[in-house]
Order: structure tokens, then sequence, then C-alpha cells
């Protein structure tokens, strides 16, 4: 049996609220001091009701054209919204050319994708993994399939009403990206022992750990240069000013004809512009639940952490074998400030167990983003139950 | 294509673990979900490591266009103990049909690292439709499987002489010789959840490997 009840209005993810004349319930963010509100579209401002029916719609398998995939078991809530895979791997089996970028704090990110500096908007670019086809077929879903499915199951007919109050015909592919785009801002990570030493628990972070942040921050290593801001993700300017916009960058991965080509797969930003100096160049991502993600890279090309640090460490990765091959430290298309630096075991370990601060452990098992079928209909014990 | 058969675990109340799991899925409240599953997580700071090997060896090549598998085969808790009401995959079943075909035919070819940490380099997504070679022959190869299902077996097929240890994943047999499709062993294992598996393959020369999830809901 699967049916769940649910009550509606408890399952909403939000804390404070008040209806809007509308009806519909605008958004309320409980966000750190030192996070700014994120910047919503205009024309999709959050309501409690659009979260909703985006929460609903984000683990639903029904979105994939086979049944097999959904939003959530793609970005999955246990590995830090992300698979685990090396590369992604469709419904129909077609590898993705980059590994699954993680949904926490997508709200803030501006630019989605591991080299798409255009694609900011997160309501259109969820309809590629949903229809698209290029790189591959990921959901492979077709609109009016997704339509008829979602209009002929409950809740959604009511949850749609609800978040698009007053429209005649709320159920529709806009609409449904738009809640979805709106649930997914509300994955938000602020809670891990690296937010609570910034908000002054001065016990939040291991002695080890606060070694580590010392060792990122210090000119030495120099990992703050492009780790910056909230979500260390930002480079840091000249002026001591954390970039808006993200970096792309080359930082040695590769160099498998010793022009510093990366694998055909994915050249980054070189795969968009043709230019040879944006060879290898792509976004640096959230640090953020960075143990919870990987394999890391944007080709999932690395197994462990240490292996990222001991590449960065020699200024390159260096590929003993294999089809790629190659000392990316020898590059001639790198970022410049990638020279490597010197690294004790020791030192390592306390630069591990900095990046194991930033994992907010309390998102992993947070209620608000379990799928909501599971819940009783007084929210209080999950049940998902079997279905035959 | 075949339906993911997936464990729907939930979450940790307070700080211990969690909780529900649903068989089912998640498909949807009303329609009629495809089962679903949260794999449990993998957190921690390495990937693919752990093991469960059986002979070493492995190999694999690289991909697009993967299919999925059919077929049958026990599914033991543990994923440790075969389960005795399953044939014997030395004496041959489809799958094991399907693999001789294939390592008959025009094989991909793959350049395998010889490193673990370098095996992401040659991905392999398991097909009844395609099958390796794996070049080169240094006696120590890594490839990379990926593997979109969850609970299932999986079958490695390579030449005799080579082992086969895929990290992660629990053996259902020992790797013995195919009687029906000689110069070749089969290693059949389970892996619980869907993900990478890093393959260990030992063995000189060219190597030639076939991988076929087996289709649990037949």
């Amino acid at each position: 049996m699967r049916v769940v009840a649910v009550a509606w209005g408890v399952l909403a993810l939000g804390g404070c609220t008040s209806p809007s004349e509308d009806s519909s319930t605008p958004w309320s963010w409980d966000l750190p001091s030192y996070v700014p509100t994120p910047q919503i579209p205009a024309d999709n401002p959050m309501t409690v009701e659009k979260v909703t029916l985006g929460r609903w719609l984000f683990h639903d398998f029904q979105l994939s054209a086979d049944g097999d995939r959904s939003c959530a078991i793609c970005h999955e809530q246990a590995k830090g919204f992300t698979d685990g895979f090396v590369r992604a791997v469709g419904t129909y089996n077609d590898v993705h050319p980059r590994n699954t970028l993680s949904v926490i704090n997508v709200a803030w990110r501006g630019p989605l994708g591991w080299r798409s500096p255009d694609q900011d908007r997160l309501e259109e670019q969820l309809l590629i993994p949903l229809l698209g086809s290029d790189p591959i077929v990921e959901m492979g879903m077709h609109e009016p399939l997704l339509l008829e499915r979602l209009a002929s199951t409950e809740p959604y007919p009511e949850l749609f009403e609800e978040a698009f109050p007053g429209e005649p015909e709320p159920v529709s592919l806009d609409n449904a990206a738009r809640a979805i785009a709106s649930y997914e801002r509300t994955i938000v990570s602020f809670g891990s022992p690296y937010d609570r030493a910034l908000a002054g628990d001065p016990d939040a972070m291991s002695p080890a750990a606060q070694r580590g942040q010392a060792l990122f921050q210090s000119e030495r290593l120099g990992c703050f240069r492009c780790h910056s801001g909230p979500l260390l993700d930002r480079p840091l300017l000249d002026d001591g000013r954390v970039g808006e916009q993200p970096g792309y960058f080359n930082t040695g991965l590769y160099d498998i004809d010793g022009q510093g080509s990366y694998p055909p797969e994915e050249t980054g930003l070189h795969a968009l512009t043709g230019l040879r100096e944006d060879m290898g160049r792509v976004r640096t991502p959230s640090l953020r639940n960075v143990a919870l993600t990987g394999p890391w890279g944007h080709d999932g090309s690395f197994a462990s952490l240490g292996d990222v640090i001991e590449a960065y460490a020699r200024g390159g990765r260096k590929l003993h074998s294999g089809r790629y091959a190659g000392d990316g430290a020898q590059s001639p298309v790198k970022d410049p400030r990638i020279t490597g630096f010197s690294l004790t075991d020791p030192e390592q370990e306390e630069l591990l167990a900095f990046l194991a601060a930033l994992t907010d452990d309390e998102l992993l098992t947070d209620l608000r983003y379990v799928d909501p079928r599971c819940f009783d209909s007084d929210y209080e014990a999950l049940i998902c139950p079997e279905s035959e | 294509m075949r339906q993911v058969v997936r464990l729907h675990c939930s979450l940790l109340l307070a700080s211990s673990l969690l909780v529900a799991c649903d068989e089912s899925g998640t498909g949807s409240a009303g329609g009629d979900p495809p089962a679903d599953t949260e794999a449990p997580a993998t957190s921690g700071m390495d990937v693919g490591a752990s093991s469960s090997g059986i002979a070493p060896g492995g190999s694999g090549a690289d991909t697009e266009d993967g299919v999925d598998s059919s077929g049958t085969t026990g599914d033991d808790e543990s994923g440790t103990d075969p389960d005795p009401t399953d044939p014997d995959p030395a004496m041959g079943d489809e799958y094991s049909e399907n693999a001789c075909t294939l390592l008959a035919g025009d094989l991909q070819p793959l350049q395998a690292a010889t490193l673990e940490a370098e095996a992401s380099q040659a991905l392999i997504i398991p097909s009844p439709e395609h099958a390796w070679r794996i070049e080169g022959n240094e006696p120590e190869r890594y490839v990379t499987v990926e593997i979109p299902e969850w609970e299932v077996p999986v079958r490695f097929f390579v030449t005799e002489g080579v082992g086969v240890e895929v990290l992660g994943a629990f053996p259902v047999a020992p790797q013995a010789p195919m009687e029906d499709c000689p110069g070749y062993t089969d290693q059949a294992v389970i892996v619980h959840m869907w993900g990478p598996y890093v393959v260990r393959l030992e063995g000189e020369g060219p190597i030639e490997l076939s991988v076929i999830v087996e289709d649990t809901e037949q």
C-alpha cells in the first residue's frame, strides 16, 4: 500500500510565514547573519505552497520516462545531494561527461554548472536533465507525458492549484519547473562546525581542523584565493573583496599531449569558446559539505580528497597510467596560481580535518528534505510504506 | 528498460540512525510509483574502496551507451553466500551465453590504469550488448564500473587466468571457468547500491571482459 495521507500545510518547509493577499504564503528565510538573502527571480517568488509542491516533484520517479530516476535519486540527501558516481549515468545508461554537482545552497550559486557561465536560472537549467538529450538523456521525460502523469496523480492537482492560485491551468511544465526550483532553493546548509565557529563558538572545530583552516587561509597554500565567500566558491580579488562571480580555472588536472589538453569528453570552457586558453577551465565548486560529494573534480576523476590536495601541492596532477596519462603540472595552459606548495603529512591531515568541518551533519538527516510520501498524516513518523 | 530496484531508506532522528525504509519508492503517491531507494550514505573522504574481493583481476572499457541487463539470480542479504537454488554459473545460463557471444565478437578496446586511484579513466557501464578488450600487458590493471542499479547481481566474464576483484562488492561464488565458453571465467558479485566500483584485474596480456547486470525483476 502506498497511499500516504499528508497534512499538506504541515509539510511545508518554512518557519514563520504569513498569508499574503493572493492566499500564497511568502517564504521566510532563516539564515546566519553572514549569509545574504539569495536573489530570487522576480517572476518566481518563493512561497510555501510552491516549495511544498516542488518537494513532491523533486522526489517523484514519475518525472523520468522509465520511472527509474527522480531529481532526488541523483541529488541524494545522504550524499550531500549528489549521486556518488564518477560521472552521472542517465536513464538509458548514457554517461554524462561531468560529475554531478550538489544542489546544496544552489540559491546562491549564480552560474549553475561546471562550465556554463550564462546558465544561472534554475527554472531553465533543471529542464535539461528532465527533458533534454544533450549531452545525454538523463530522465528522458517528455512534456505531454509529464503533464498527463501529474494531472492524473494525487495530490498534484490540488498542490498545483495551491501553488499557482487563480491560474486556469496550473498543471504545466513551467509551473512544475518553478516549483522544483523553489524547493531546491530551500536546500540550505549553514550548520557545519565551521559555521558554528563563525558564529562565535571557539570549540566548534577540533584543534586539528582549526590548524587546517589556518593552512587553508595561508599564503603558502593559497586555497582561499579561489575558495572564498560564504560558499567558499568565489575568488578573492586583488582589492580584498570576494568576487561576485565564480572563477573558471584550469587547475592542471591533465596534460595528455604536452599542450595541456584535457580529455575530449570534457574540455571545460574550451568546449564553448574553442579558445586554447579556455582549455580545462571549469568553475570553482563550493567546498561546503565537500567530504560528502565524492568522487571529486569536474569529471569525478579524484577518488579521494587526499588525492586532490596532493595534486594542488605538486602544482598539477600527474597521471601515471591510462589513456590520459600525463603531467598536469607541466600544462602550458593551467592557471598561473597553481604553482604547488610544500605540505607535510600531518598538515595534510589537518587540512582534511578542516574540510571535514565543512560538513553539515544535520543536513543529512533533516526531515525537511525527505520524500514527503514518507510521513504520516500528523507529520510525526516516517512510514515510507511499501508499494505493492 | 528495467526499473531500478530501490531501497528507500531514510534518516536518522536525533543522533542515531535512521529510519524507515521503503522498498518501493517514491514513485508517486497515486500513480504507479516505481520503487525507489535512497542508498545509504557514502560519506567520507574516499570513494571506491573497501573490498569484497574475489580472485584478483578485472578490466573494463569505456562506453557511452551501456544498456541494461536481463536475467536472474540469487540475491542474499549479506551478499556473501550463494543461494543454493541458483544455477551454478559455471554450468551456464542466459548471462554466460550472452557474454560468450559478445566475447566472440567485436570487442571495444580500452586502456586501463595501472593504479587504483587512476581507474576512473577507464569507465564501463555494464551491458548485454558490448564487451571490451583491455589493452596492455601490465600484471595489474584497474577500471571503474558504474552500476546504476541497487541490490543486483553483476556478472564479470573475463579471460581465463585473469583474477577479478570488485572493490566494494560481495562475491556470490568463487570465480569459476565457464564450461560452455572455454577460455573464460565467470565471477558473480552482488552490489547493494548504485555507484562506481573499482575493479582490479590481475593477469598479463590483453584481457577480454564482459560485464552484465542480472535482471532481478524477471
